[in-house]
């Protein structure tokens, strides 16, 4: 059941983020780049990372389309009318360029690193010690809060220095 | 905002509370169930753009003025930089955990971290995204 399952939302996604590309009109591209995000973050959920799907949904699916339509609002001009065509040409560039994500695809996947030694004694001791270390039940926090807290508070400096430049350039008088 | 629909309605006056309580209850149960600081801060955050979509453009200033979410968002970090502090007091170590092992619950000091985070995420994020609306309004002048 499992398996059927994460096959159609796998082939579902790889669907969605194609059409993506094929359209003119970047607005259905946003809404099909959400609708993208909403089902990764399906997949994750179905793949037993519940904290990475709500991340997924609410990073990916409402943030991203919110300042995504901001920009394709701001930036893009009307339509040119010079064919009443829906669908992108495809040049010879595009498909290059989608060879090579592909084949970045394919590399990585085959240099995974394997799932014996370092990675397992870590899950193994997180498991036996996590809850007794930090308190929390839920070992994500435990790792992002008990263990590595000091990298949570340097991102949070990173996320601030973010929104007060993106403020800046934002509310300054022109 | 010209025409109301009770589409955008339902999506944006029902709907914001029990986004805005979903976030609450991701902050503070972080450290028990999925979820956590910087989940239920973007959570928040959507919360708080929401009625700002749904209503006219006068009435938005009156809902949440920016200058008091930029002062949840500082508030936010300097609470995180004290609970650092308080590490430094207690054992020596920045970012430390200042309760001693023998506190039952003994997950305060994540719980007070993930609220903090929750804090200056949700308010920064919020004022940026409701940046983001009005400057599609106006993107000619301030």
């Amino acid at each position: 059941m499992t398996e059927i399952v994460l096959t159609t939302l796998l082939w579902t996604v790889l669907i969605t983020g194609a059409l993506s590309l094929a359209f003119r009109d970047l607005f259905v591209s946003v809404i099909l780049l959400s609708i993208f995000s909403f089902l990764s973050a399906l997949l994750f959920y179905v793949s037993h990372a519940p904290d990475v799907a709500i991340t997924e949904a609410a990073v990916g699916a409402g943030m991203t389309t919110l300042i995504f339509v901001w920009a394709v609002q701001s930036c893009a001009g009307p339509l040119p009318e010079l064919e009443d065509r829906k669908y992108r040409h495809f040049k010879f560039e595009d498909l290059l360029d989608l060879l090579l994500v592909l084949l970045i695809g394919i590399s990585l996947f085959l240099f995974l690193p394997p799932l014996t030694g370092g990675p397992v004694s870590l899950r193994d001791y997180l498991l036996l010690k996590g809850y007794q270390e930090t308190g929390a039940v839920n070992l994500v926090s435990a790792v992002y809060l008990g263990y590595r807290a000091f990298d949570t508070f340097g991102e949070t400096i990173v996320l601030l220095c973010g929104v007060t430049g993106s403020i800046y350039f934002l509310s300054r008088t022109y | 905002m010209r025409t109301k629909t009770d589409m955008l309605d339902v999506a944006s006056r029902k709907l914001a509370p029990y986004v805005l309580l979903f976030g609450c209850y991701l902050i503070s149960y972080g450290h028990l169930s999925p979820g956590g600081g910087f989940q239920g801060g973007v959570i928040l955050a959507s919360g708080l753009i929401l009625p700002a979509l749904g209503c006219r453009k006068e009435r938005r200033e009156d809902l949440l003025s920016n200058y008091a979410l930029s002062i949840g968002e500082t508030v936010g970090f300097i609470f995180l930089f004290l609970l650092g502090i308080v590490g430094i007091a207690a054992t020596g170590t920045f970012l430390a955990d200042p309760f001693p092992a023998t506190v039952r619950p003994h997950a305060w000091f994540i719980f007070f971290l993930n609220l903090a985070i929750g804090l200056k995420v949700g308010a920064g994020i919020g004022l940026l995204g409701l940046l983001l609306i009005r400057e599609s309004e106006e993107p000619s002048y301030d």
